[in-house]
């Protein structure tokens, strides 16, 4: 298997996990109904684990989408030209993208940093929140090693 | 003219920001003769979430927000002395008694890293519910909006179901539809969020009030000449509080009048024997909250001490 | 520079970005941050880059989007889409044109437990158009039944695209999901109309089927109790106070999990593909509101969407004539656009405008919903059309275009009627 290979379907294994969580915690979130439903007694903080754990399910989707290139784009000037000008312009959306996911993995880290520091918990069950948005700074993170790789095979599509 | 951002979560035709922030604004900003220029972002276009006010604050996206601490957990946790029952009644007196605390330099943590330009209490919520509710056992098995953890053993102490995840703009429908019998609020609240339609009872027993803050970046406000400083001071602290409280309870007198003329609500006063049946109901989320917050006993004191006066 | 110069270039800026083939979302965001740093400097513009993507990922409201889709892929999993479609087929699938109302009246169906346009479409695609085209209908009707039912998908509630509309400009998703019930009836009607239409100008275009024996009709009409158990359970809980939306999504997903379990179509291979393709529109639709609410920020701050609200209130022109006219807009965007994107992308100007004619904005979502439906068939970038084109080779995308195009005029029929008839939306949410 290529690197290339090997990254991409660790970006698909990690929105697998990352889907698979949001199972469980439909799971949860329906057994939680049912204890309110027939028993008046609902687990506390159902709310509190949603908010934390859905972040890590959507941050788990990124790299794959990425690797992918899963997003909604218009390619209206690829009209224009032929393959050649088609290879430069996915060459730009390639680079854009690299842009942005290195600006949201980059500031990420400032941003549990000061999550950590503030000490912000969860409402209910008090937890202290900064580990699942440093899990999620890294799937950001890795998000970006998988779009360079993009960029790169972009860019040897240019020349080939 | 400095620009300055102020950020409010609240639509700008809201009481508090149509009234308050944005008179406020204005008075700062010709107090410093043309230094600042205090511009008013509603309606959450700096940042949507109430949750975010902080941070926008921190991060220099706004310069000034009104921010409600309740948001932010783990932050700003000895002003939610203002949550807890047969405390605070009206938004005047638990104002003063807030600015009081902080005076006495008993706020402190989070507190410190921003200019304070105000610590603020609304008045007390009661219990609106679509039930008559008079005494404590009425609320058994009744599913209630959760509020804060202040309150949450407070619930559990009266055999209520706390329902979480239901924010304001969705308290109304939550209510019509049943997924929760009834909720802490006010009448200010009860007119902001449309509940007046939904509701059938009020309770006027003080359960909680809720903490408010207004903060500006410590940086920001300290690269200010002195001149445009001391138009901020000014208009800050006890005066903010003078201004902010009577104008909220006037709103909420009102909003009463102007519900209760176009519903038909049973709202009720409890009489005083009651009413301390009530108290001792909930007290354990006074003892709770001591026990949990670090200095608690001696900022509950002061905190009780200010509201008497 | 001037604000609203800055508001202009940027929003050109952002044209052309998305013209060169740069992801919606991320050429949102780009251009959100560096002219916001314009106004506000760069530390506070890039800490943008990291609070508005987080406070999107911990918004339980836009939390039910990933719900749903994983519902909806779970469902088409576990077989309901194939038992709604032969329980429609066993009623009046022997009536002339009867497949093609076999098809509109299950991707309703379908629709009522799955939030994706494309995820309907895609599905009937597989179940109905083999089954049409082997009982020797027109290609063009068979897979212009199919792309237009598809938009049922997000017409009828719940809705990936009511949600998102509902998030980006605070509405309820409840007072969505209830003002799309009498549309999403229209839609179904205005279809059957249009079928009927189609069999009498051309009854070539579609052989009658023989009626199946009455001991099949009844056996695939008890098959099909699932997908009404779910669409009974989820919207029926949620309309009826029991649980809330997201609750509602979190216990579709087990049901929709336990059927496809229990039927033992849920091998590890189809469960990977469900999750990956989950997990795939989630992702999609997040990173297009991170674009969007930090360019919708750097347009507030600018004044822009301020300064253009200003300018339409004093055209002289009747409130209802600057509706139609975004329709139009709207509509003209989306032969080269993407709907959803016309909307995401518009909405930090057109919400200001909207609110200040005074309509109400779960109408206008609403409408807003019906619209992207028009663009998901319209040429020359109609997602449900090229979709089923991609599945079905032989099938041309202009006989797909040509049998889409009474459709897309029922379409245009209601869309006219729900403009000039606000109450059919706005009545039930107001009960
Ligand atoms: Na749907
Ligand atoms: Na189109």
């Amino acid at each position: 298997m290529t690197i290339p290979d090997r990254l991409r379907g660790l970006a698909r294994a990690l929105a697998l996990v990352g889907f698979a969580g949001l199972l469980l915690l439909a799971l949860m979130t329906t057994l939680d109904v049912l204890l309110r439903w027939l028993f008046a007694m609902p687990i506390q903080g159902v709310n509190d684990m949603s908010a934390v754990v859905m972040a890590i399910v959507i941050a788990a989707c990124i790299p794959a989408n990425l690797a992918f290139k899963q997003n909604i784009r218009v390619e209206a000037a690829g009209l224009l030209g032929g393959p050649r000008f088609h290879a430069l312009l996915e060459v730009l959306a390639s680079l854009a993208t690299l842009v942005f996911i290195a600006l949201i993995a980059w500031q990420f880290i400032p941003y549990t940093l000061s999550l950590h520091e503030a000490g912000d918990r969860t409402w209910v069950l008090g937890w202290v929140i900064w580990p699942w948005w440093a899990v999620a700074t890294l799937m950001m993170a890795f998000g970006v090693v998988v779009q360079a790789m993009t960029l790169c095979l972009d860019i040897a599509d240019l020349f080939a | 003219a400095e620009t300055l951002r102020f950020s409010s979560f609240e639509p700008p035709v809201a009481h508090i920001t149509k009234n308050i922030l944005t008179p406020w604004a204005a008075e700062v900003s010709a107090a410093s003769n043309g230094e600042l220029d205090i511009q008013i972002f509603a309606g959450g276009t700096l940042g949507r979430s109430p949750a975010q006010q902080v941070k926008l604050v921190e991060d220099g996206v706004a310069d000034i927000a009104w921010v409600i601490p309740g948001y932010s957990p783990g932050r700003f946790d000895q002003g939610t002395i203002a949550e807890l029952p047969f405390l605070v009644t009206t938004s005047t007196k638990g104002s003063r008694a807030m600015w009081a605390l902080y005076e006495q330099g008993l706020l402190t943590g989070d507190y410190d890293k921003f200019k304070i330009i105000a610590v603020l209490s609304s008045s007390a919520n009661g219990i609106a519910s679509t039930v008559p509710v008079t005494q404590p056992a009425d609320l058994k098995g009744v599913k209630l909006r959760a509020p804060g953890p202040t309150m949450l053993s407070a619930i559990d102490a009266l055999g209520a179901v706390p329902v979480g995840g239901i924010t304001g703009p969705t308290v109304a429908e939550s209510i019509s539809r049943g997924l929760i019998t009834g909720t802490f609020t006010q009448w200010g609240a009860i007119e902001t969020f449309r509940m007046g339609e939904v509701i059938s009872d009020y309770l006027d027993v003080p359960m909680g009030a809720t903490p408010m803050l207004v903060l500006m970046n410590k940086a920001k406000y300290e690269g200010l000449s002195d001149s445009a400083k001391a138009a901020i001071d000014g208009l800050s602290g006890a005066a903010f509080v003078e201004r902010f409280g009577p104008s909220f309870d006037q709103n909420v007198a009102e909003a009463q009048g102007r519900i209760t003329g176009a519903n038909k609500i049973n709202a009720v006063t409890p009489d005083a024997a009651s009413a301390e049946q009530w108290k001792a109901a909930v007290s354990v989320a006074n003892t709770d909250w001591i026990a949990k917050t670090e200095n608690g006993q001696a900022i509950y004191d002061a905190f009780v001490a200010a509201l008497s006066q | 520079m001037d604000p609203l110069t800055l508001a202009l270039i940027g929003f050109l800026a952002m044209m052309a970005l998305i013209a060169l083939h740069v992801p919606i979302g991320i050429a949102m965001a780009l251009v959100g941050i560096t002219g916001f740093a314009q106004i506000v400097g760069w530390g506070p513009a890039l800490s943008l880059m990291a609070s508005e993507p987080a406070a999107a990922m911990s918004n339980l409201d836009l939390a039910v989007i990933p719900l749903f889709m994983l519902m909806g892929s779970l469902a088409a999993a576990g077989g309901l889409a194939t038992d709604v479609y032969d329980m429609a087929n066993a009623m009046i699938g022997h009536r002339r044109g009867g497949l093609a109302t076999t098809t509109v009246l299950a991707s309703a169906g379908f629709g009522a437990i799955c939030g994706s346009g494309v995820a309907t479409t895609a599905t009937f695609g597989r179940v109905a158009l083999p089954e049409m085209l082997a009982r020797g209908y027109q290609p063009g009707l068979a897979a212009g039944s199919i792309a237009a039912g598809g938009t049922l998908g997000i017409i009828v509630p719940p809705s990936a695209m009511m949600i998102l509309y509902a998030v980006l400009t605070e509405q309820s998703v409840l007072d969505l999901f209830t003002a799309a019930v009498v549309p999403a009836i229209l839609a179904v009607g205005f279809y059957f109309v249009a079928v009927q239409y189609i069999v009498m100008r051309a009854p070539a275009s579609a052989p009658v089927s023989p009626r199946m024996p009455i001991r099949e009709r009844l056996r695939a009409i008890a098959r099909g109790w699932g997908v009404f158990a779910l669409a009974v359970v989820v919207m029926g809980g949620i309309y009826s106070g029991v649980f809330t939306v997201n609750e509602a999504a979190a216990i579709g997903v087990v049901i929709a999990f336990v059927f496809a379990l229990v039927r033992g179509r849920l091998t590890r291979q189809t469960a990977l593909h469900v999750l990956a393709e989950a997990s795939s529109a989630t992702a999609m639709v997040y990173i297009m509101v991170f674009g969007a609410t930090i360019f919708s920020y750097f347009i507030a701050v600018s004044g822009g969407a301020a300064f253009l609200v200003d300018s339409i209130a004093h055209l002289p022109v009747p409130p209802v004539m600057v509706i139609f006219g975004l329709l139009l807009l709207y509509i003209f965007l989306g032969a080269f656009f993407d709907e959803v994107a016309a909307m995401v992308v518009t909405l930090p100007f057109v919400i200001p405008i909207v609110t200040g004619l005074g309509y109400d904005l779960v109408w206008w979502g609403i409408i807003n919903v019906v619209v992207i439906g028009i663009g998901m068939l319209s040429p020359p970038l109609g997602i449900n059309v090229m979709l089923l084109n991609s599945m079905h080779r032989d099938v041309s995308l202009s006989t797909i275009y040509r049998g889409v195009t009474p459709f897309m005029i029922a379409d245009l029929l209601r869309l006219i009627l729900l403009v000039l008839v606000p109450a059919l939306t706005l009545w039930l949410p107001s009960l």
